[in-house]
């Protein structure tokens, strides 16, 4: 395996409509990218020179969506593998998905909520010890927003716990999800943030997202960061350094130099926070 | 498939998965979950809904265009209801959609020319992000007489009873046997040309053949078959594999 390169500061989820643009130069500002390997895998064309002339400058990290890690259906190592030469293709450091499941025997697209049993734990935490097996590297798992829990035998702050510590793997902590949840199922969220494992956070994720009309939040990355949002990351910097973080726009993706405010804002508050942490993997 | 990756039939959790996902496919069947709350369990079935159409109208923007509002979010939901799609990557599921649309007989008032449009929106993504790239070769007119010539993966003949490439919302519907021949081309764009039947039965051919074809040959036995002018065809076909070689679409097998 070629030699990692490690990310720090600020960094963009890289979406097929900004390569073009992006592959003609990355400008300063975007330390590194990330990309759902379903969206380029198997590729070629203009998409594929794209790409390669993207992780050639900049340092690419990976963010799955379709592993359905904790899924009914069977775990589908040939895409583990096909995941694991795209990681060495382009010098990728980092591969995470989320702690939810996507399949059900087919594709649903979507991220459907687990529930928080002992059970979910055990066969999680051993399906994300296989994936680490084949990939020679440890991977890191993301806490999802949910609007529903199909079963609490444990809270989620105990059901994420398990499964790092079971799986030994790191953690995606999400802060926006983390501040989506608190408001949809009434917690606090920096209470949240203080009861998760800091050692295993490789990275974190924020964005924006939309309110529906009776007070649900609904998390769709299509709008900017909201101040509270805003606050709990300069708070989670305090408490657990200066976690490399990602800035992810899915929708109503506006032109770079809005998204560039947001990526210099990061570095701002990162900045202002005496904790360096920089992250190999 | 190891053990300790899979769940047992009587597991809980398999249970709790099931009984969600099948009412996210089909909530007229299969009602909500006990003790979930259905207001919230809506948020799912609407991402996951909105979800796949918003892939489907990027992958068939035409189809999208050309179908009724009800008709396209008909087509979604069946989708969901009866085929299982296995692809992880999300590009491929274009290839995932053709093949449920050929697998339903479909409904009276669809249109007809739904299939083929689907099928040439379905090659032009499938060309678009295909691995291969052209062959690069500059053949000279000896070679294209007399060489065993083979056709670029990134250009396939295709023949449709519409005018699959014509249709937009102002169009009359009327069937015409349409012959294309989409490619990829030297910028990675995708093009098309169309083409009399006679170039595209000489095109299938070489496209579907191992070794390769000598195009005066098929040229010449062609016009014996059907009792016409040799020289002719084999002048008209060579014009032919001359645009395509400009295009660097074909090129000869080396022994």
């Amino acid at each position: 395996m070629s030699e990692s390169r490690s990310i720090q500061g600020a960094g963009l989820g890289l979406r097929r409509t900004m390569a073009s643009q992006l592959s003609e130069a990355t400008p300063d500002g975007i330390d590194f990218l990330e990309v759902a390997p379903e969206n380029w895998i198997g590729l070629g064309g203009r998409f594929a020179k794209q790409l390669r002339a993207i992780s050639e400058r900049t340092p690419l990290i990976t963010h799955g969506l379709s592993l359905s890690i904790g899924g009914p259906a069977p775990l589908d190592e040939d895409l583990v593998y096909a995941i694991k030469d795209f990681l060495d293709e382009h010098n990728a450091s980092l591969y995470s998905e989320h702690l939810s499941y996507s399949n059900d025997g087919g594709q649903l697209y979507d991220l459907l909520p687990m529930p928080f049993t002992e059970e979910a734990v055990n066969y999680t935490a051993k399906r994300v010890k296989r994936v680490q097996d084949i990939l020679g590297r440890r991977m890191a798992l993301e806490n999802v927003s949910y609007y529903i829990t199909p079963k609490r035998q444990l809270s989620e702050i105990e059901f994420i716990n398990a499964v790092v510590s079971e799986a030994d793997c790191d953690l995606l902590l999400d802060v926006n999800n983390v501040y989506v949840n608190s408001v949809n199922h009434n917690y606090d969220p920096m209470a949240f943030i203080e009861a998760m494992p800091a050692d295993r956070i490789s990275y974190l994720h924020i964005a924006g997202h939309y309110y529906e009309d009776d007070g649900l939040i609904v998390d769709t990355h299509g709008a900017d960061i909201i101040d509270p949002v805003w606050h709990l990351l300069e708070q989670t910097y305090a408490l657990v350094g200066n976690k490399p973080t990602l800035l992810e726009r899915d929708f109503n993706i506006p032109h770079i130099d809005t998204l560039m405010l947001e990526l210099n804002r990061i570095r701002e508050y990162q900045g202002a926070n005496v904790k360096r942490d920089v992250i190999t993997a | 498939m190891s053990k300790e990756t899979s769940l047992p039939p009587d597991s809980e959790l398999l249970a709790l998965q099931t009984h969600f996902t099948q009412h996210l496919r089909n909530p007229d069947t299969y009602p909500v979950p006990e003790g979930l709350n259905e207001r919230r369990v809506g948020i799912y079935s609407e991402l996951i809904f909105h979800n796949i159409s918003a892939l489907m109208s990027e992958f068939f923007p035409v189809l999208k265009q050309m179908l009724s509002n009800d008709d396209w979010d008909q087509l979604i939901r069946e989708f969901f209801i009866t085929w299982r799609a296995e692809t992880p990557y999300f590009p491929r599921l274009a290839e995932e959609f053709l093949a449920f649309l050929m697998s339903r007989p479909g409904t009276n008032h669809e249109p007809d020319y739904l299939l083929p449009l689907a099928h040439y929106e379905w090659l032009e993504l499938y060309l678009y992000i295909h691995e291969d790239e052209l062959p690069g070769q500059s053949l000279d007119e000896k070679t294209l007489n007399s060489a065993r010539l083979k056709l670029s993966e990134l250009a396939v003949p295709a023949a449709y009873q519409f005018p699959v490439h014509q249709i937009r919302s102002a169009w009359d519907e009327q069937e015409a046997a349409t012959f294309l021949l989409v490619f990829r081309d030297s910028t990675d764009s995708i093009r098309f040309f169309e083409l009399a039947p006679l170039a595209y039965e000489l095109l299938s051919a070489i496209s579907a053949s191992e070794e390769g074809v000598i195009a005066t040959d098929w040229l010449k036995d062609k016009a014996k078959e059907l009792g016409q002018d040799e020289t002719s065809f084999v002048t008209f076909g060579l014009e032919l594999l001359k645009r395509f070689n400009k295009e660097s679409l074909i090129y000869a097998v080396i022994h």
